[in-house]
């Protein structure tokens, strides 16, 4: 896409001279916890609308927080860990951030 | 409630006048039920950056909820968008940011109705003795549930 600027993993930096190599931040890990209140079909759009994942791979994650009690959805820095659980609760869905540590 | 067109990016839904006042009634339950704090992350935050982030949460979460509030009401009075038709029925026209208004507003409900009712786990068949005093707030659970699974019919694989 014309325009954008690629940012680094977490755990990643670009050299000046443009290669990327591991840093010591691991990042932090937006999770969705399992509830009894919303909808598998509710939880599936959700995570197709605030992530743009196909539907494939978000039915993926909502099952996996059906099944297993949560599901980690991304491995981000801070600031867009912080915003992804924002979204994420303005649906209502139980989403946290916890350090990748 | 019916999918009975698709306008561009809109859809547009048909409800007669009694869904019409019942969707909007069960909006405004939300008022009637509780508000349980939201935290950023699984364990109590310990740093700095967590509590500004958990401080950060709340307040946006509360402003959410007002804006969520204001902006619903809005939507189901405004002709241009809740317009009326033959026999007191509305054609509901939704952009893909209303719709994601209106399904995250009736989520709100849905998740206040259940909190009241003591967050029973439904998938071990946990639900409470319906009587007089729960009746009104399990009606609103399932109509939450039915006006939800209309919207995500629309848009099922649609994304």
């Amino acid at each position: 896409m014309a325009g954008t600027i690629e940012l680094p993993k977490p755990g990643t930096e670009k050299t000046p001279e443009g290669k990327t190599h591991e840093t010591r931040d691991p990042g932090y890990l937006v999770i969705c916890w399992n509830d009894p209140v919303n909808l598998m079909p509710y939880v599936t759009h959700v995570f197709q609308t605030v992530f743009g994942w196909e539907r494939q791979k978000a039915e993926h994650h909502m099952r996996e927080v059906h099944e297993m009690g949560k599901s980690v959805l991304t491995r981000e820095g801070f600031e867009q860990a912080e915003f992804h659980v924002h979204q994420l609760q303005k649906y209502a869905l139980q989403a946290t951030l916890e350090s990748a540590e | 409630m019916k999918l009975v067109d698709r306008i561009n990016d809109s859809l547009v839904f048909r409800l007669s006048k009694g869904e019409h006042e019942t969707l909007a009634s069960t909006l405004q339950f939300r008022a009637r039920l509780p508000r349980t704090a939201r935290s950023i992350t699984g364990d109590t935050p310990t740093t700095a950056q967590l509590r500004e982030a958990q401080a950060d949460l709340e307040l946006a979460f509360e402003e959410h909820r007002r804006a969520l509030s204001d902006s619903v009401t809005k939507l189901l009075e405004d002709a241009e968008r809740c317009v009326p038709v033959e026999k007191g029925a509305f054609n509901l026209i939704l952009s893909r940011g209303d719709f994601e208004m209106l399904l995250q507003a009736l989520n709100d409900v849905r998740v206040g109705a259940w909190e009241k009712l003591g967050c029973p786990d439904f998938e071990t068949g946990d639900f409470p003795d319906v009587n007089d005093s729960n009746l009104l707030t399990v009606m609103v659970l399932q109509l939450t549930d039915a006006f939800q699974g209309i919207l995500l019919s629309a848009v099922s694989g649609d994304l």
